[in-house]
């Protein structure tokens, strides 16, 4: 009996925190649907919110910025991760401390801080606009991509790298035959989780872009100060969707790998 | 005089300050198969990651055929190396790997299917062709490491402790199989153990290595039978280290015991390091031998009985067909050639110097 009840208020304890979580995005996604513009009322099934989505180019050019922006940052970030991976793991045990530490602070510190030091820093040097802002994506991204990929870089077999060296490979060919297919998985969980990062970014972002250049975030929250219109609820709609995929992407191709 | 291959002139190496090759100096000659022994971190892997090109020497140099290859890499070597762990590559065949080298020198597609199927039959492994190493078994691994190392035809192969990982019996099984490959191949071995077994089974020429110096080299009979200093004494085999005093050429002192031995050109009186290997003493009844003792232990071992007889505070080991009590007196008798006479190190840096 007692038994049964603990099993009951644990489940009720466990759907009670998924409630929390998801329902309000479910909210969302069900009025992104509705045909009134009322945010309480049903009125019936319509696409016309993301019909007119689609077909406003202020909230294109800020989707294609955003993706634009995720694409290159992860990219940049992921090769410059990569070589500043290698580098700390062939480090010795005070320079690895140290530069690990140092790698660490921007993904504690408070992005406001990063943003606000980020653009001090370029309007010295540039005017503010794509390119501060890729630079300061890039920043906050690189990070991550370490620590996707160190794990990877420890547990790899390093004996298979030498014996193609032994058999002839040049250094570049043995980097590119045993050394990088080890480190894939990292590298693509290193690459998704910087492009979710910068997608999801608004504050380093806000402090950085220059005006006339918008991202998803930084236009929302233009839009938001005139009204919340339901458009924004189908695009939000589709960043989760996006996100969520991204993750689900992230979580499980790694442990793929491994089971063949 | 035969001609050498490989040549080592005053190497040395250190790792985060510690010392790991002293001013080394080695001559390997065509077609032997040598064999540096030492206990872990004796330098002995050092010094063949240094032949192959893996590790730089801090000084000294290297010479293959009178040519200098210090500053190559390891692909410009004409030397491969059999690694300890299995480094086969995972992501290919056993075809594949074999290949891995051959092609990229672009040998033709003919030429590669040829070797591969004649190196295959070298180590015993025909049919394996599309196997993944994942599915193989360690002895069947380092088969295929063999093959893909040889199938390049270098003219020295470098073996790093390649057995230390399998059973026993099936390192005795490849270890005959070593000898067979190398008589069939006929290039030069230089094999890493810390096996003296393996060294005494399989090398024309063993080098006997301890904190980063060479102790002794020779070939594996006179380095059992006459190890030059206490360490090669004790790491080769069990033996039976003990002081004594030289009273004249061909006798020493042991344990207050005048004994007859073959040793000549110590000086009067001098303190010595007396070595006898356990298999070498017999047991003789007490007061026939040249000295007496309680046998304290006694260990059934298969081919013999290995006995502890403990007399005036030394524990003498004894290799013995016959048993003995345990807890009776008996006496140890030796002949005189078995007796190994030492000069006595001055000091702990003299004691792995000497062996230069």
């Amino acid at each position: 009996m007692a038994r049964k009840l603990t099993g009951f208020l644990s489940r009720f304890y466990l759907l009670l925190i998924m409630i929390f979580l998801y329902a309000p995005i479910l909210v969302m996604v069900v009025l992104s649907f509705n045909s009134s513009r009322s945010r309480v009322v049903w009125e019936g099934f319509t696409l016309n919110w993301y019909v007119r989505l689609f077909s406003n180019h202020q909230i294109m050019d800020a989707l294609i910025n955003t993706l634009v922006l995720a694409l290159a940052s992860a990219g940049i970030s992921l090769v410059m991760g990569l070589l500043a991976a290698l580098g700390i793991s062939a480090m010795r045990r005070r320079g690895y401390t140290i530069t690990m530490g140092l790698t660490n602070i921007p993904l504690l510190n408070a992005d406001i801080v990063t943003g606000i030091a980020l653009m001090l820093w370029f309007i010295h040097f540039m005017p503010l606009s794509f390119h501060s802002v890729l630079i300061a994506h890039v920043t906050f991204n690189i990070p991550y991509v370490i620590l996707a990929v160190l794990p990877k870089i420890q547990q790899m077999n390093i004996s298979i790298y030498e014996a193609s060296r032994d058999l002839g490979a040049s250094a570049v060919y043995g980097f590119f035959t045993m050394i990088l297919p080890q480190l894939t998985g990292g590298l693509v969980s290193g690459f998704f989780m910087a492009f979710t990062m910068s997608m999801d970014d608004f504050v380093i972002t806000y402090f950085t872009k220059g005006p006339g250049f918008n991202t998803l975030s930084t236009m929302i929250y233009g839009e938001i100060r005139k009204g919340i219109k339901p458009e924004m609820y189908a695009l939000s709609t589709l960043i989760f969707v996006t996100v969520f995929a991204l993750l689900l992407v992230v979580n499980f191709l790694p442990g793929r790998q491994e089971e063949e | 005089m035969p001609e050498s291959i490989l040549e080592l002139k005053n190497i040395s190496k250190t790792f985060d300050g510690k010392k790991v090759i002293d001013h080394l100096d080695l001559t390997i000659y065509k077609n032997e198969f040598i064999t540096l022994l030492g206990p872990s971190g004796c330098g002995k892997s050092t010094l063949l990651r240094i032949i192959g090109g893996f590790v730089q020497p801090d000084e000294g140099r290297v010479f293959c055929n009178g040519v200098d290859i210090t500053d190559l890499p390891p692909e410009k070597r004409n030397l491969h190396t059999v690694f300890q762990k299995y480094s086969l590559f995972p992501h290919y065949d056993v075809a594949e790997n074999i290949a891995f080298g051959l092609k990229l020198k672009k040998k033709s597609k003919e030429y590669i299917r040829d070797k591969v199927k004649y190196a295959l039959r070298l180590v015993n492994m025909e049919g394996f062709e599309h196997r993944k190493p994942n599915l193989l078994s360690g002895g069947q691994q380092q088969r295929v490491a063999i093959a893909r190392a040889i199938v390049n035809e270098p003219e020295i192969l470098l073996l790093d402790e390649p057995l230390g990982a399998l059973d026993l019996k099936l390192r005795q099984e490849m270890q005959r199989e070593l000898m067979k490959i190398k008589r069939e191949v006929g290039i030069t071995f230089v094999y890493v153990t810390h096996d003296q077994g393996e060294a005494l089974t399989m090398s024309d020429r063993i080098i006997v290595m301890n904190q980063g110096l060479i102790q002794q080299m020779g070939d594996p009979k006179s380095i059992y039978d006459e190890p030059q200093n206490a360490f090669v004494a004790d790491f080769i085999g069990e033996s039976n280290i003990i002081t004594g005093i030289m009273r004249k050429d061909c006798l020493v002192e042991i344990q207050g015991q005048d004994v007859m031995c073959v040793d000549t050109g110590f000086q009067k009186d001098e303190p010595v390091d007396v070595v006898i290997r356990p298999e070498d003493l017999s047991i003789v009844p007490e007061g026939a031998g040249f000295i007496d003792g309680l046998a304290t232990d006694v260990i059934y071992q298969g081919a013999y009985y290995d006995i502890r007889v403990l007399a005036d505070d030394y524990e003498w080991a004894i290799q013995s067909v016959n048993p003995v009590m345990c807890g009776t007196r008996v006496g140890l008798a030796i002949l005189p050639e078995n007796i190994q006479i030492m000069h006595k190190p001055r000091s702990a840096d003299e004691e792995v110097i000497r062996g230069k």
